[in-house]
């Protein structure tokens, strides 16, 4: 994995650490924002090889942001892991898992996430 | 004049209550935080120092929960410190464990003359508490030392935050397994602790010293302030690699010989990422519940944004593991020098 360039986008700084901390010690370089405004100005900066991407997000929400990205010749190729927030435990909400698999995301992965399922799913990616 | 340092953003929780105590007895903050998350109380910040014999704890409450909180310690210990009910909480991210960060920080809370109430780290976060009418003085101060990627003004950050709190209470109760699952769970081995014993108004002083540890490249693996039993003095306690551990009271003693230096050596800092641990209710207790059946002797935590993060003695690493993995789901351990 070493050279290959991820950027992790999450609202919570915490789990943007513990990923980007994980992605680092497999060799990866990491990229981190913190909502879908700053994450979209990172990819027009340097075109990441893979996005972790959460949907609940201040600003632009992980949906628009993965469904502008998808749209655009540009950067559609990028695969995008999609964090579906709270899996079915807030059906109020759009952001639950079922709403997450309507995307064109490449893989979702349902939070609380499990670091070993996602690590799979990076490998798979990239 | 020093280059701004360039980080990812900050976030305010506004309409909080401060609560701080001091107590002594091994067992009491096992006991207030089994009957807080007994009653439901979300704690969106709490540090807990041990001080000689007694515990000092800060505590931070949604305003509602602030009359509860207080009924609780009332019957638990009889009396309460300071309680500050229109408090916020300022968190400042990714300080990717440089001292400097926090240097940098102290240093423009200094100067725009903002005195914070309490501080603490998570992995990833310095989180400050301030009284409510200081929030604006505060995060324009921030904008002094710090670039943000997303906002170019405190103007930016302000419309930047308008969304999701509507959200928060039904997403935090949706996460109430029997075993909290943990994202990750680092071990920082070979670790020194360091408290220092200050009046509150001081406690920006110490940023030289911080900036200090940042040119020794010592890693801060933990920080997080406290009441002291001694009125009217806080104490910081924090901890770097114990490699440079003869170096760091030079520091402190060069910049601040006033100032009151306790170490201990040898301790390890362990720190749990989970979904939203540094607030939801029952976090901190499970974990003082856990290490507490073992007879583990906690010597400082912090629970703040999406962490807990706690002190232990070296010698007591494995017990204290074994009881976190018995009360939570760790997927696995990362060990870190």
């Amino acid at each position: 994995m070493a050279g290959k360039y991820v950027l992790v986008v999450d609202d919570d700084p915490d789990l943007v650490e513990t990923v980007a901390m994980m992605l680092e010690s497999k060799g990866c370089e990491v990229g981190m924002a913190y909502d879908g405004i700053e994450a979209e100005e990172a990819v027009k900066k340097r075109r990441p090889d893979l996005i972790i991407l959460d949907i609940m997000m201040p600003r632009k929400d992980g949906y628009v942001l993965c469904a502008e990205l998808k749209a655009n010749p540009q950067t559609r190729e990028i695969p995008i892991i999609l964090l579906t927030a709270v899996g079915e435990a807030v059906p109020s909400t759009r952001y639950s898992h079922a709403d997450g698999m309507a995307t064109e995301a490449d893989e979702y992965i349902p939070k609380p996430i499990d670091t070993e399922s996602l690590w799979a799913a990076v490998t798979s990616l990239l | 004049m020093t280059a701004q340092a360039a980080l990812g953003g900050f976030k305010i929780l506004k309409d909080v209550a401060r609560v701080s105590l001091v107590s002594k007895g091994r067992t009491f903050p096992e006991t207030l935080f089994r009957k807080v998350a007994e009653h439901k109380i979300n704690l969106p910040y709490a540090t807990l120092v041990s001080d000689e014999d007694s515990w000092g704890l800060n505590l931070v409450v949604e305003a509602l929960d602030k009359e509860p909180l207080c009924r609780l310690i009332l019957e638990s210990y009889g009396k309460i410190f300071t309680v500050a009910p229109r408090s916020a909480v300022l968190s400042v991210f990714p300080h990717r464990r440089n001292p400097e960060i926090s240097a940098r920080l102290f240093e423009a809370f200094e100067q725009q003359k903002v005195e914070p109430d309490a501080l603490a780290n998570s992995p990833s976060t310095i989180s400050v508490v301030l009284k409510q009418e200081l929030i604006d003085s505060a995060s324009e101060a921030l904008f002094a030392p710090f670039t943000f990627s997303a906002y170019q003004t405190p103007r930016d950050w302000k419309l930047a935050q308008e969304g999701k709190e509507k959200l928060y209470k039904e997403v935090v109760a949706s996460y109430q397994e029997k075993k909290p699952k943990v994202y990750g769970l680092e071990v920082y081995e070979g670790q020194h602790l360091v408290q220092i014993k200050l009046n509150r108004a001081k406690i920006t002083h110490v940023g030289a010293s911080f900036r200090s540890f940042a040119r020794l490249s010592a890693n801060l693996t933990f920080l997080a302030t406290s009441p002291s039993h001694e009125q009217g003095k806080e104490i910081l306690a924090f901890s770097l690699p114990a490699l440079q551990s003869e170096a760091y009271g030079r520091v402190v003693k060069r910049i601040a010989p006033e100032i009151d230096f306790q170490e201990t050596p040898s301790v390890v800092i362990f720190s749990m990422n989970g979904p939203h641990f540094g607030d939801r209710y029952g976090i901190v207790s499970d974990l003082c519940g856990s290490l507490g059946s073992r007879q583990v002797d906690l010597l400082a935590l912090s629970c703040t944004i999406a962490s807990i993060t706690g002190v232990v003695p070296r010698r007591q690493c494995a017990s204290a593991l074994e009881a976190i993995q018995e009360r939570f789901e760790v997927p696995s351990v990362i060990k870190r020098e």
